[in-house]
């Protein structure tokens, strides 16, 4: 009688999505960041050329 | 300049704390080398509510003191808090489809949390439909004070519910060998988030001052006729 296989209850492999969650929160982290510079920059210059 | 510093600093903390947390920390018993997706997602749930009480601190502050400058950083608050929003729930999904095979379900905590999340942004774009400066740092302040009930809502929907998600972390539901990357992490945003906020807030200050320079215009907020 063959059994169906059972696995030991544990997640194995699958670190594709590890990297996919580290890499997106970085680059998301990054790109606001990036993002608010470049627009910290912008009203600056708006408002008179004060420093951000 | 300052603000920057900070930023800088949260993020070579949370860059450390994520190096530590993938290379380092011991494998969880269970989800194995998934479970290292805790270093992002957990700081970034803890994160994403401590901006939004940030948010409600300077709506209270705003409606009590009437000066702009809580105003200013309140509107910075709901920016960075939505975007830390956005990113926790797509690691969530990308947490969930490993060890629960699906990307969603409408289990309590996600429900909520798309809720939070949702009623935020909804405050924003109501504030940026609103011309006359006075009535918008009123009904900005009210709708963050009113959207944080949902950030409770969140932090308890794994105790009041039946919750796929696991219960809060805390150091006695953690085992000790994760602390110290978590902890790292979570400081690391800590410090990104409190940069953020006053890197936004400061250009919603000067925003909001140059308008204050500006002469009135007409508004149709009032519902009056325009005179030409």
């Amino acid at each position: 009688m063959v059994l169906a296989a059972v696995g030991d209850g544990v997640i194995q492999g699958a670190e594709g999505y590890v990297y996919a969650a580290y890499g997106l929160t970085w680059l998301i982290l990054i790109a606001y960041t990036v993002s608010l510079f470049l627009r910290a920059g912008k009203q600056a210059q708006k408002s008179g050329g004060e420093s951000r | 300049m300052k603000q920057y510093v900070v930023l800088s600093f949260g993020f070579l903390l949370l860059l450390v704390g994520h190096v530590w947390g993938l290379f380092w920390a011991p494998m969880e018993s269970y989800m194995q080398n998934v479970g290292r997706i805790f270093y992002v997602h957990v700081p970034t749930a803890w994160l994403t509510m401590v901006t939004y009480l940030f948010a409600f601190g300077f709506a209270v502050a705003s409606l009590w003191t009437g000066k702009q400058k809580w105003d200013a950083y309140l509107e910075g608050s709901i920016e960075v808090g939505i975007i830390f929003n956005i990113l926790l729930t797509l690691q969530g999904a990308i947490w969930a489809k490993p060890t629960w095979g699906v990307w969603w379900t409408w289990d309590p905590r996600l429900t909520t949390n798309v809720i939070m999340m949702v009623s935020f942004l909804g405050v924003l774009l109501f504030r940026a439909s609103l011309a006359n400066t006075e009535k918008r740092a009123v009904m900005t302040s009210i709708g963050s004070i009113v959207s944080f009930v949902n950030v409770i809502v969140v932090y308890e929907s794994v105790n009041w519910w039946k919750s796929l998600h696991q219960s809060q972390s805390t150091p006695k539901t953690v085992s000790e060998t994760m602390h110290i990357p978590l902890r790292l992490a979570a400081f690391g945003m800590l410090f990104m988030v409190i940069g953020m906020i006053m890197i936004r807030g400061k250009m919603a200050l000067q925003r909001l001052e140059e308008e204050s320079r500006a002469p009135d215009l007409p508004s149709n907020d009032d519902k009056q006729p325009l005179e030409v």
